[in-house]
């Protein structure tokens, strides 16, 4: 079995308007389709990336076929009570990053020195409006996610 | 769109059965595995602080492990018990997904190493009765996107969707759109 890409993550929300304008206006993400109910109800908004990756976001409600009467989560959607800690975006202009983030007033956490993780790449993370954790990853020349192929990794500083 | 932004790079899980995660990732799904980190003081500091129990776990324990879906993106686990019972029908992660060339062989894979799967997430969804079809267009199993999947679970419970992009997929559409050259 040969996997091509993570296709998407998908995401549940509270307050749909909030997250979608989390999405569109601190992320930038065009959206690129929407599924609806046969009633025509939007269901869930597609947002791409520039890689042709999505951010798919459910808006609750009755979902089609489902006895489910409104597919919202219950309950803060605390980190430490679920598995899913984070997903994370490749950036590959981490102080661009930062400084977008300080003007469109979002808080970002990121090493005060510069320095990279135990993994070798510079992290940084922002949370959305759901509270779900990202993480902005830029590669270095000593990322081990990137070993084995470091002739390819087009670092340029 | 931010110019510094390319892409989904990993998504990451911590587990109560590390082990099981491990081996579902790496056997199961058959994804590289590329490196393990160790846990040190300052992280076991940090996920106390954020709420985690760490009883179990000291320097030197495995903390991290990485697995490659493909170039550049990868699966994150953690070796640290969450709290809950990750009842995944009510919490704001939704799923992921997995895109294959071949769903069809996917399916066929899965099914032969005793995974079962689903036509959408399990809470929502029954079980397939019967293997994943042949033809799965003509048996229309094609999503309101055009694209083809079905569903599984890792040994947490999370929800893995498992697609193949068709001709007809609206995913395929917004990339032709946009001048996505990726794969």
């Amino acid at each position: 079995m040969k996997f091509v890409e993570i296709a998407h993550i998908a995401l549940r929300s509270k307050n749909s308007e909030e997250f979608e304008k989390y999405y569109t206006d601190v992320l930038e993400l065009p959206m690129a389709f929407e599924l609806r109910t046969p009633k025509g109800k939007v269901w869930s908004t597609y947002f791409m990336l520039p890689s042709g990756q999505f951010i798919e976001i459910f808006h609750g409600g009755e979902l089609p076929g489902s006895a489910v009467k409104d597919d919202k989560y219950i309950g803060d959607n605390r980190k430490c009570d679920r598995s899913h800690f984070h997903a994370c975006f490749e950036v590959d202009a981490r102080h661009e990053a930062y400084r977008d983030m300080a003007k469109k007033n979002v808080d970002i956490t990121y090493s005060s020195n510069d320095s990279v993780g135990m993994c070798g790449s510079w992290c940084s993370f922002i949370t959305d409006t759901e509270g779900n954790e990202w993480e902005l990853m830029e590669f270095s020349p000593i990322s081990r996610q990137l070993s084995d192929q470091m002739d390819n990794m087009g670092y340029t500083g | 769109m931010l110019n510094y932004l390319k892409g989904l790079t990993h998504v990451t899980f911590t587990c109560k059965d590390f082990l099981a995660m491990r081996s579902f990732y790496r056997d199961t799904l058959g994804l590289k595995e590329l490196f393990v980190l160790p846990y040190n003081d300052t992280a076991l500091k940090g996920f106390r602080e954020g709420g985690y129990d760490t009883t179990e776990l000291k320097p030197g324990d495995i903390w991290i492990v990485y697995l490659e879906v493909a170039p550049r993106q990868f699966v994150e686990l953690f070796n640290l018990p969450y709290n809950g019972d990750n009842e995944t029908q009510n919490a704001g992660f939704h799923h992921f997904c997995l895109r294959v060339e071949n769903i069809v062989e996917a399916a066929r894979e899965l099914e032969t190493k005793g995974v079962t799967l689903y036509n959408g997430p399990k809470w929502q969804n029954a079980p397939f009765t019967e293997a994943y079809p042949e033809n799965p267009i003509e048996a229309g199993k094609q999503g309101q996107c055009g694209s083809l999947s079905f569903y599984i679970q890792d040994p947490e419970g999370n929800e893995i969707e498992i697609m193949q992009y068709t001709a007809d997929s609206w995913q395929v559409k917004s990339r032709a759109s946009a001048r996505v050259t990726a794969p």
